[in-house]
């Protein structure tokens, strides 16, 4: 990476790292009840204690005409503040700006707050029933979105089915945690004139909202978002910009908020979502329908839950030749904290079930699991199962290699401890995500007369690399050295339009905008070298040099620009990932491009306990063209070691919508000791040169959960339905199926 | 109705030799003492009201880790896991105890955490605990009783005590092995312990599975001596003991487990012990 020293030694600086003269900080008082109504909110003592600067209530929002403002990208249906109602607990419900901490915390504490709780709506199931209570303002029942399809002719495909299946997997609210929580820093330069530092991942969207909310000109709000630490799909979309944007305005100073790891809690969360299929296979294996129902617990906002219904329905099914299929996915309203995006976007909720019952198939008619995905895995020109084209597949080669690496032999010879008591087992998953689509990306590229090239782009740096893929991509457009490029961090004053750095997005739209650029680049470079050689034909631009093939003209383009009078070159390049149109329709298609991954894995079960115990894994991803080698692995890997937690151990248990721990005391996720003993993983490579990257970021954690399950089936003969895989849920099944040593 | 709550500011006291100590709690029964502070700032991110500390890391005698010449270790209260862990001495003679610390948090909490603060703190570190008892280790307090580390009394809150020391007998021609599991990941916290040891032929067997105190489980170790089947000792120890809920697992998923790792250990020690006799 090339800012791999400034992260170890931590010298990058983050948004709590920012400082600004006379710069206050604020803290929230929260809802401490999922439902219910505000019948007092006092104050007064809060504003008059000593360092305190300003507190912000509803009646505050009211004042500035603010109360009635909802905002989301998607659907605006968030309050600043909580006003009049709240609808989960951890909502704010006041802000108080201080200039301190401490000040801030004792002011807080001195706020009295009376709220007369309701039963809250706490199940998605539940919110979706006639009579469910209505958690949003402005509707007539919980449903958020609905997404759906139906091809092929059902009732034929039964009928040609010999084997069916129904089954019911549930996957729990789960936690980012991000290394870096939530914080914002707010300023207004002017009374029209906001500037923000904040950890988002959607720079460019968040200003546009915020210039809606707070009726400003779209040049008149700034965001800088420095590299951040973890978002995972967190921090997409507005979250706390807002409040703090408001209480830096209320106080007449630059705001400063960090959310306290609880907070993290309740900021935002992984959808709990529940799956129902049927399917159908015939002697051969083949699968002749699977029809899902997929319900989403949204939470009390819609953040980003409202393409859940797309992004988990169209991967429930797999990649594979499907006679007829149907899916009805929704997403429900509750007065759970709001869930968003978390790595793999629904899909892992969706494979999770998936997955389990094509193994469960496949073992009905003698087959095995690898034997099962070759016979159905869609090819180049089938069709998936929702009907659009599988254009450039490779999920059978992902899964092929997968279980290739799990294969060879075993690094280490396996522990026999207790090998009387442990059983062995292997699964595997292969998995299917669509890119949201479509999606704008903006870049601008110069060169500069010091010889230097700079990329600018709102793609943020989450950890994933960003800003070295965004160098490399650069430097091998213009064929420069990587040394030579300098990465702009996203500030929307200088920074084109990004729709979001999520949907393992970044390298492949990044990577057409900054060719886009550079093709336009090399033009003007090309009509600048014409013009310094007053007219001498054949030049041409390679290495970072112009020169004639006779040798009469030879200049590094920093000698091009001088000898030009010129400082810099600029090119703005774009792309958008429309879809392709299906062929027969002319509809749009899905997606732009599929993900695609599969994961092997060797578990070993302790029948007496339970315990899961993960040994070996190999997992491959479709790569197409490799920008970085070490950062395809790096990512693969992360892949897996972050699907190991919410496989084995992650869950947020909330009791009538309150979570029952905020503590990573108690929300544990993997460690060092949890890894497995030997971890391979291949990012398959297209064989043109000029195929485009493909998003690895989450190509392959959605097929970890139920790699395992599968392997634990394997192992022990139980199939589990409901996440996580704790070790008492294991053994349960097990003595449910009489497993002895 | 539902309200918010308060907050408030922490103050330290710092002692330097024992006679500090005794004058300072004498002054302040409210005082609490603290060795590496580690679970004090759990305790603040969960909530907890500020308090009034005594800190121990510069009292003068209080970091010993020295074995006198009839071979009993003495470990200072705040003598650091780390320190304990990584000493060569205890490594080779009490090997149990070295184990049973190493699975406690991270080298740089170890680095930090003391034994008499984990001592302290009971049911929420009881690792080191769960060891010495299965090593028949007593516990020192100021102007108090030696007291099997099994015995000692809660000293959570203020008032309820200073331990100096922990003596940890001889431990030449022994054997242990300790057991232990956890449910949310490798690092989580423990759910149950067992600690076994058969020393010059007298066994003991220690469980863990949530009280603030690990339970020396005598029958059982009776059981063994004479020849008797133990595995049905241990059901009816396993049966008798009063174990807390868990946000981990059920209680009777917890007695399950405490059954499995307690045979485990057993099983394992008798045969080391069979192998050397």
């Amino acid at each position: 990476m090339i800012d791999g020293r400034e992260r170890i030694l931590g010298r990058l600086e983050r948004v709590a790292d920012v400082r600004l003269k006379d710069m206050a900080h604020a803290l929230l008082l929260r809802s401490p009840t999922a439902r219910g109504t505000i019948r007092r909110l006092d104050a007064e003592v809060a504003r008059s204690m000593p360092g305190v600067i300003a507190v912000v209530t509803a009646d505050e929002l009211r004042t500035e005409g603010l109360d009635a403002i909802r905002f989301g990208t998607i659907v605006a249906d968030q309050p600043i503040l909580a006003v009049d109602r709240v609808r989960y607990a951890g909502e704010p419900v006041a802000v108080v700006v201080a200039s301190s901490l401490a000040a801030a915390r004792r002011a807080v504490a001195c706020i009295e707050l009376d709220i007369d709780p309701e039963p809250p709506v706490a199940d998605a199931l539940a919110a979706l029933t006639a009579d469910a209570p209505l958690v949003a303002d402005g509707r007539t029942h919980n449903e958020l979105t609905r997404w759906g399809y139906e091809r092929g002719d059902l009732d034929a495909a039964r009928a040609a089915a010999s084997h069916h299946f129904h089954g019911r997997w549930t996957s729990p609210v789960a936690q980012v945690v991000s290394l870096e929580p939530h914080a914002v820093t707010a300023h207004w330069r002017a009374p029209d004139s906001l500037e923000l530092w904040t950890t988002s991942q959607s720079p460019s969207r968040v200003a546009q909202e915020l210039a809606r909310i707070f009726e400003l000109p779209a040049d008149h709000v700034r965001l800088h978002v420095p590299p951040v630490g973890g978002a995972f799909g967190g921090k997409n979309h507005a979250k706390l910009e807002p409040l703090v944007a408001l209480a830096a305005r209320t106080a007449c100073r630059p705001v400063r908020f960090v959310n306290s790891r609880a907070e993290e809690f309740v900021t935002i969360t992984k959808h709990a979502v529940s799956v129902e299929i049927d399917s159908g296979i015939d002697d051969d294996g083949r699968i002749r329908y699977r029809v899902a129902r997929v319900v989403a617990d949204g939470g009390a906002y819609a953040n980003s839950s409202p393409v859940i219904p797309k992004a988990a329905g169209s991967a429930v099914l797999g990649p594979y030749r499907i006679d007829a299929a149907g899916v009805d996915a929704v997403v429900a309203y509750t007065n759970n904290p709001p869930a968003g995006s978390f790595r793999g976007l629904g899909v892992s909720q969706a494979a999770w079930a998936g997955e389990q019952q094509l193994d469960e198939m496949a073992a009905a008619v003698g087959l095995a699991p690898m034997e099962m995905r070759r016979r159905n895995l869609v090819r180049d020109g089938d069709r998936l199962p929702n009907g659009d084209l599988a254009r450039d597949p490779h999920w059978l080669a992902c899964s092929e290699a997968a279980v290739e690496l799990l294969e060879q032999p075993a690094a280490e010879a396996a522990s026999t401890a207790h090998a009387g008591r442990t059983r062995r087992g292997r699964g595997m998953a292969t998995v299917m995500k669509a890119t949201m689509s479509p999606f704008r990306t903006e870049v601008l590229l110069s060169v500069h007369a010091d010889g230097h090239a700079e990329v600018r782009a709102s793609a943020v740096d989450m950890g994933q690399g960003a800003r070295t893929v965004l160098a490399r991509l650069a430097a091998e457009a213009l064929g420069l050295s990587i040394d030579a490029v300098t990465v702009v961090d996203p500030d929307t004053a200088l920074t084109p339009f990004d729709a979001t750095s999520s949907s393992s997005r970044t390298t492949y739209q990044h990577a057409r905008a900054i060719g886009a650029a550079a093709e336009r680049l090399r033009d003007e470079i090309e009509e600048l070298a014409t013009e310094v050689s007053r007219g001498q034909p054949l030049l041409a631009y390679a290495g970072g040099r112009v020169t004639a093939p006779d040798g009469s003209f030879d200049r590094s383009l920093g000698e091009l620009l001088r000898a030009g009078g010129r400082g810099e070159l600029v090119a703005k390049g774009a792309f958008v990932n429309e879809p392709e149109h299906d062929p027969r329709s002319g509809a749009p298609e899905l997606t732009s491009h599929w993900h695609q991954g599969a994961v092997a894995v060797e578990v070993s079960v302790d029948i007496e306990t339970g315990a899961v115990r993960v040994v070996r894994v190999g997992g491959a991803a479709w790569a197409g063209h490799i920008v970085s080698v070490d950062g395809a692995r790096l990512q693969n890997e992360g892949n897996v070691i972050f699907g190991l937690g919410p496989a084995l151990f992650e869950e947020v248990a909330l009791v009538d919508g309150v979570p029952a721990s905020t503590s990573l005391r108690d929300y544990r996720i993997p460690s060092l000791r949890d890894l497995p003993h030997e971890l391979r993983t291949v990012a398959l490579e297209a064989a043109a040169a000029d195929h485009h990257p493909e998003g690895l970021g989450e190509s392959l954690i959605p097929a970890v959960a139920p790699a395992i399950a599968n392997a634990v089936a394997d192992a022990v003969g139980v199939r589990i339905r409901d996440l996580p895989l704790h070790p008492e849920r294991v053994l349960a099944a097990i003595d449910a199926a009489s497993v002895g040593p | 109705m539902v309200s918010n709550r308060g907050s408030g500011l922490n103050r330290f006291v710092r002692a330097e030799t024992i006679e500090q100590v005794r004058d300072a709690l004498a002054a302040d029964p409210g005082l609490r003492p603290i060795g590496g502070a580690t679970a004090v700032v759990s305790w603040h991110r969960d909530g907890a009201a500020p308090g009034r500390w005594l800190t121990t890391d510069s009292v003068a005698g209080l970091r010993v880790l020295e074995v006198g010449a009839d071979g009993t270790l003495m470990i200072g209260a705040a003598a650091t896991l780390r320190q304990i862990e990584t000493d060569p001495r205890v490594r080779a003679g009490w090997p149990l105890l070295a184990e049973a610390i190493g699975h406690i948090a991270g080298p740089a909490v170890r680095g930090a955490a003391t034994l008499g603060g984990s001592l302290a703190l009971g049911a929420a570190s009881p690792d080191p605990a769960a060891a010495l008892c299965a090593l028949g280790a007593s516990v020192e307090l100021l102007d108090g009783p030696r007291l099997p580390v099994a015995e000692l009394p809660l000293l959570s809150g203020p008032g309820a005590g200073f331990i100096v020391r922990a003596r940890v007998p001889s431990a030449a021609h022994g054997r242990g092995a300790y057991e232990r599991f956890t449910v949310r990941g490798a690092s989580d916290q423990p759910f149950v312990i067992v600690a076994a040891r058969i020393t010059a032929g007298t066994p003991r067997v220690v469980a863990w599975a949530g009280q603030d105190r690990p339970t020396s489980l005598h029958a059982v170790a009776q059981a063994i001596t004479r020849g008797e089947p133990w595995l049905t000792a241990l059901e009816s120890a396993i049966a008798d003991l009063a174990l807390p809920d868990s946000d981990r697992g059920s209680t009777a998923f917890r007695r399950r487990i405490l059954r499995v790792l307690a045979r485990r250990a057993i099983e394992a020690v008798l045969a080391t012990h069979e192998a050397q006799a």
